[in-house]
């Protein structure tokens, strides 16, 4: 009896290995480039930018900071994004959205963003370095021709910006 | 697939390919803008948005081509983990080696048990354990029938498979060998014997040809008479063969009687006799004790007549033989005496009968059963007995009678014996005074005399043999037998 109970032990461990195994077989390449990423962003020396898994058991959230680019009128500010990446990352995009509110023209009041490489320009060769660091460059270089704030857009090289978005900017730090 | 490697040490950053971010893997570079990507990440990316992924530029899989040589064997020959490493190995080899180590020697990767039917995937390290325990070790496939057979016995099964394909040696056609026979029976090409071959027919040719030799053949034109001939030898021999059964049967027959006449014969023993009437075959294993020269019926009738009377008349054999029966109250002692040559037609045959009766076979009537005569025999020997015992008692009275009057005579003679005695005596006493008293009367001349008588005197008292002191044993030693007699 013992001996038939130890060769069925074994058989049900390992075909359970074999189904978990399966499925992350077709997720293996993307948490490989995950985690190629997460180092290539801890190794990387770029300034203002971070990002991390919500949790180290799912590399499929992150969360990211971007600070605002000096010269400009984010310079000192920090904003919280998150990135959610697909099964089929890097050959589809990211969904990336601020999770601070940012008085900006291409970001709207819930935070979704207006940025053509996270749409249709987005390409395979991206990774989440070089989103956040368009990221970055986007708030100092907003495309005021397709905004997603009007109002934003149209205060744009005006005091009242200022103005307005320090109305609007809570420190992550202070939430 | 770049997930399948882990690279031991670090790699150049112009190896890596930009959308899987690991060394390229069967790299190619586009034609039109000259990069270079994994084949399996382009192919996907194209398939999504048929665009460089780096410069935008239209790109379709017909602009792709592989990557310069050099390029393929810098990655090809980056050190990496075997695959199996999480599972224990810890070998490290070139790229390209990877497959060939998992193949050949890995022992951690997985091969399919060897035994057909069985699923299962094991370590090849654990392979034999496997064997050990694997429920289908004893099960193998036929590659002619896929049907499961067990090991013990395979290779007879595979040497008789049905489905195994045979060639058909006269016309080259390919059957399974459970259709050969049927194949074989219709083969056009397989070489057949004439139907009249069985008739003395010598041809002998392909299954095609038999049609146009039936046609000439001398056999078939007179098929009518042989199939007769055929039908009647086959009456015969079934005759045949039942007569020869029946001949065995009573050749058995004949073998078992012999032999019960045999061991009868063998226990009847000199009782034995062979009648003349019944055969005259059996005159031949007839026992030795018949004469080997056959008598007629009536002659030996008479030789039975001229057997030992006391022994025919012991047998009570009376019939007709010149002897008194046993029972006969007039016996006497003397009738035990019979003569010895009974009256008989041929008495110069034989002086004495018993010379002739005792080493022969007891002749008894044959008509009686053997179980008669002995009876008989007992009764005669009874009967033998009986007399024997009443002779012998009538001998003892007369002995009797014999002896006393034996004994009152010597009683006589002793009294007769003893007168005489002393009448002697007497006499010698009346001598014995004369002779005193002439001596005493008469002188010297009477001396010499006397001396004359004294020996005769001392002949007298000295030697008693002659008179009366010899008759007195005599007389004791006849009473004493006398005695013992009665």
């Amino acid at each position: 009896m013992d001996l038939a109970s130890a060769h069925a032990r074994p058989r049900v461990a390992s075909s359970k290995a074999a189904v978990s195994s399966q499925s992350a077989e077709a997720s293996g390449s993307v948490t490989k480039r995950l985690g190629s990423e997460l180092m290539q962003l801890m190794m990387s020396s770029s300034q203002g930018i971070s990002a991390f898994p919500k949790t180290d058991a799912n590399l499929f959230d992150w969360i990211g900071t971007i600070e605002g680019p000096a010269a400009t009128v984010y310079a000192g500010m920090t904003f919280k994004i998150s990135i959610s990446f697909p099964s089929n990352y890097p050959y589809a995009a990211p969904t990336i959205k601020f999770d601070s509110p940012c008085y900006h023209p291409n970001v709207d009041l819930a935070g979704n963003i207006c940025l053509d490489i996270l749409q249709d320009k987005w390409s395979a060769v991206y990774s989440v370095h070089t989103i956040l660091l368009s990221l970055q460059s986007l708030l100092g270089e907003p495309n005021n021709a397709s905004p997603l704030n009007n109002e934003a857009a149209n205060l744009w090289d005006t005091p009242e910006f200022k103005t307005q978005l320090m109305k609007h900017y809570r420190s992550p730090d202070s939430a | 697939m770049s997930a399948g490697f882990t690279y031991v040490d670090n790699v150049n950053t112009n190896l890596i390919c930009c959308i899987c971010r690991a060394p390229f893997l069967n790299p190619v570079t586009t034609r039109s803008c000259a990069h270079t990507f994994c084949l399996e990440c382009i192919q996907t990316a194209i398939s999504i948005t048929p665009q460089c992924p780096v410069d935008r530029s239209t790109l379709t899989t017909l602009d792709l081509r592989p990557a310069n040589p050099l390029l393929r064997n810098l990655v090809d020959e980056l050190t990496v983990e075997c695959p199996n490493a999480s599972l224990g190995c810890t070998q490290t080899m070139q790229r390209q080696l990877v497959d060939i180590h998992l193949r050949d020697d890995c022992a951690h990767a997985s091969v399919p048990c060897t035994h057909p039917g069985c699923e299962r995937q094991v370590q090849r390290k654990e392979l034999g354990k496997h064997d050990e325990t694997c429920r289908r070790q004893d099960v193998a496939m036929c590659p002619y029938c896929a049907t499961e057979r067990a090991v013990e016995g395979f290779e007879t099964h595979k040497r008789i498979c049905g489905r195994e394909e045979v060639v058909c040696p006269s016309c080259d056609a390919v059957t399974i060998r459970a259709e050969v026979d049927t194949h074989t029976a219709a083969c056009p090409l397989t070489v057949v014997a004439c139907a009249h071959s069985g008739n003395g027919c010598a041809w002998e040719g392909a299954r095609h040809a038999f049609a146009h030799h039936i046609a000439a053949c001398p056999y078939e034109a007179i098929k009518g008479f042989l199939s007769i001939h055929a039908g009647k030898v086959a009456a015969l021999e079934s005759e045949n063969a039942s007569l020869r059964r029946k001949v065995d049967e009573l050749e058995g027959g004949l073998r078992a009687a012999a032999e019960e006449a045999q061991a009868a014969r063998r226990s009847l023993g000199p009782w034995f006799r062979a009648d003349a009437s019944t055969s005259t075959s059996a005159s031949a294993v007839a026992s030795p004790a018949v004469q080997p020269q056959r008598p007629a019926p009536e002659e030996r009738v008479l030789r039975d007549r001229r057997m030992s009377p006391l022994n025919a008349a012991m047998l009570g054999v009376a019939s007709d033989a010149p002897f008194v029966p046993r029972t006969d109250p007039s016996l006497d002692a003397s009738s035990f005496f019979p003569p010895f040559s009974p009256p008989s037609e041929d008495a110069s045959s034989d002086a004495f009968p018993y010379g002739r009766a005792l080493p022969a076979a007891p002749s008894v009537n044959i008509n009686t059963t053997l179980e008669g005569s002995l009876t008989s025999l007992r009764n005669s020997i009874m009967t033998v007995s009986t007399s024997l015992d009443t002779m012998s008692r009538r001998h003892d009275v007369a002995l009797m009678t014999e002896t006393l009057r034996m004994h009152e005579e010597v009683q006589s003679l002793r009294a007769i014996v003893h007168g005489l005695r002393m009448q002697v005596h007497q006499i010698m006493m009346e001598r014995s005074q004369m002779s005193l008293s002439n001596l005493y009367s008469s002188g010297q001349t009477r001396t010499s005399e006397d001396g004359g008588w004294s020996t005769r005197a001392e002949y007298f008292n000295d030697r008693p043999s002659t008179g009366p002191s010899m008759s007195v044993p005599l007389m004791t030693t006849v009473r004493r037998t006398t005695e013992n007699k009665l």
